[in-house]
């Protein structure tokens, strides 16, 4: 219900104005006093306010002024026993809506009322919207400082091109993963930008109209494998099928393409090495089948033989090659155990006992008294013993010995094995625990193996924070050293 | 040129036995070598009319340092060298001697696959006779 506060020393006016606005369904509430006018209009919400221009203790405007100032929603209209021209021009000035001489007619008053709540509305919306207007560029300057620290803060380069090639945005990582010193928003940016990417996104700059996909190439920046990158085009829709320009997004994938690449050398390595047996065999079945080539019986025995030893030893690598890749898995799920390395040396060695008569080598072993105990899967560390001792075997000379000891250090136990061996040559030995890698000459070659033993060791020992480590001498024998870290208490 | 000598080089004992039998039996002589160091040396000393060479051996490009080193010679530029691997296309390794730039530092005149079919290698020996006319 709209309510009227008249402030008017001739109080009360016309008792039927007064009647007719209660009729209208107005709340009237007057006074005679400037202050407690002022007050009132203050404290309370008032739709209008009636002020007499020639109040008996104020001036009209001052009271006008002073409600403006603090409620300026409140529709004024002043109202005049003395009507000037002057102080009409003022009132409107000072924010009053109508300026209306007495005597007032109750016709007059409510049309000079309607006008005024339209006024009141008028104001309310406008500083409503202007309120919101500038909560919203508030926002969007919030927004904005926000959309500049994110980009910032990616390490993908985002570039952003208008139509006329003109670079609009880019953040730091798009200096950095096209390798260039400077860049400028404004500046025209494809000369800047290498061959492969100015193919790339002149299809899009130059299209007709709005294309929803996208185009992803790679490409390298620095040559020799130090910065390769993927760079994703896309357009900036605009309406009606139309677009603004484009998005280039530049990431880094150089350490993506250095695990493929390592990767796919291990497959092409792991593909030739089981192709090879494979070749191996089926020669040989040949030869037995072909009727042009007469074999004595034994040379037919020492075929098959020899066939039979080139497929257990792809057996063998492929064992050993699914250990590899179910390493990989286990490593989160390997339930570990508290054990005894002593034991796991011991028994190992009994394991070839056997092999170590047939190649006449003597054994010595040596242990600590009252090792601390391990945190490891038996299965694993018993590889490693295993591993190493049949290559201290398999490589050793007729009537050579292998000397084991296991000593505890600081933070680990040291299982360190030395045999009187062929050596590796200096050469070789930074190789020695590649995939693969077996050194050639004429006392490995007639030995098994699938260069992938010391591989699976080294593995093994770094799985469990260990390490590994061996000495050489080509001719005199190798002497391998592995580091676990015990359990303390 | 009639080829009648081959120099085999291969580093598995079991191919070299294999192929030697292989190529005798279609009456053709075979020395052997089982490094590419060695092979070279043989070479030298025999001068064959042929060489097949295996690729992979003490070092990972053994047999193309051979055929570049075969290839240098007076009598290597005389003779169809081919190699002869495992380590193919099928396995990823990306090389024969079908691009112009695998041509020009591939000095092998042929590479064939393992297992041996020796008709192919005298097909390959034909074709070397066929361009050198």
């Amino acid at each position: 219900m709209p309510s009227i506060l008249i402030i008017d020393n001739e109080f009360p006016i016309r008792a039927d104005i007064y009647t007719f606005l209660e009729r209208d369904g107005y709340t009237v509430q007057t006074t005679t006093n400037a202050a407690e006018g002022i007050q009132l209009a203050i404290s309370n919400e008032f739709e209008f306010a009636l002020i007499e221009q020639e109040l008996s203790d104020h001036s009209g405007l001052k009271v006008l002024q002073a409600i403006k100032r603090v409620k300026p929603e409140i529709a004024c209209l002043i109202i005049a026993k003395n009507p000037s021209y002057e102080i009409a021009v003022e009132a409107a000035n000072n924010g009053a809506y109508s300026y209306i001489p007495k005597p007032i007619s109750y016709e007059e008053l409510s049309f000079h009322l309607s006008k005024g709540a339209k006024h009141r509305q008028l104001f309310i919306e406008a500083r409503n919207l202007r309120k919101e207007r500038y909560s919203n560029l508030q926002e969007l300057s919030r927004e904005k400082s926000m959309f500049k620290t994110v980009l910032n803060a990616i390490n993908g380069g985002v570039l952003v091109i208008n139509t006329d090639g003109e670079l609009v945005y880019f953040n730091n990582a798009s200096l950095i993963n096209l390798n260039l010193d400077h860049l400028e928003s404004g500046e025209q940016i494809l000369q800047k930008l290498p061959e492969p990417i100015i193919k790339q996104i002149s299809d899009y700059l130059f299209a007709k109209k709005y294309k929803s996909n996208i185009s992803e190439i790679e490409l390298e920046i620095i040559p020799n494998n130090k910065l390769y990158v993927q760079s994703v085009c896309s357009h900036i829709p605009k309406e009606s099928n139309r677009f603004s320009g484009i998005v280039l997004v530049i990431r880094d994938i150089t350490k993506k393409r250095e695990v493929e690449h390592v990767k796919s050398q291990f497959v092409s390595m792991v593909a030739h090495e089981l192709k090879t047996p494979l070749v191996a065999v089926e020669g040989f079945l040949q030869i037995l089948q072909n009727p042009e080539i007469t074999l004595t019986e034994s040379k037919r025995i020492d075929f098959l033989k020899r066939s039979y030893d080139r497929i257990k030893s792809l057996f063998q690598l492929v064992n050993d090659l699914l250990d590899i890749s179910r390493m990989e898995l286990r490593e989160k799920y390997r339930e570990l155990d508290i054990i005894d390395f002593n034991e796991v040396v011991k028994t190992t060695i009994n394991i070839f006992e056997l092999d170590l008569k047939k190649h006449e080598i003597t054994l010595t072993y040596n242990s600590d008294e009252a090792l601390p105990k391990i945190k490891v899967e038996q299965n694993e560390i018993s590889r490693v013993v295993s591993n190493l001792l049949s290559n201290a075997i398999k490589y050793n000379k007729p009537k050579g010995s292998i000397n084991i000891s296991l000593t505890k250090n600081e933070n680990y136990l040291y299982f360190k094995i030395t045999d009187t061996g062929i050596g590796i040559k200096e050469e070789d030995q930074p190789k020695l625990f590649q995939e693969f890698f077996r050194a050639l000459n004429k006392q490995t070659r007639a030995q098994n193996g699938t260069g992938l033993g010391l591989t699976i060791v080294k593995r093994i020992v770094e799985s469990y924070h260990g390490k590994i480590e061996f000495e050489s001498q080509y001719g005199k024998g190798t002497s391998f050293l592995v580091k676990l870290p015990f359990v303390k208490n | 040129m009639n080829i009648k000598k081959i120099l085999l080089v291969d580093d598995d004992y079991d191919l070299i036995e294999q192929h030697k039998l292989l190529l005798e039996a279609k009456g053709f002589d075979v020395i052997t070598a089982d490094s590419g160091e060695k092979g070279f040396k043989v070479f030298e000393k025999e001068l064959p009319d042929a060489c097949v060479v295996d690729l992979i051996m003490e070092h990972h490009d053994s047999g193309f340092i051979l055929c570049y080193k075969i290839k240098k010679t007076d009598h290597g530029k005389k003779i169809p060298v081919i190699i002869l691997t495992s380590a193919t296309y099928e396995t990823g390794f990306r090389f024969d001697t079908s691009t112009k730039e695998e041509k020009s530092w591939i000095k092998s005149d042929g590479v064939l696959n393992k297992p041996i079919v020796v008709d192919e290698l005298i097909a390959k020996f034909e074709n070397f006779a066929k361009h050198k006319l």
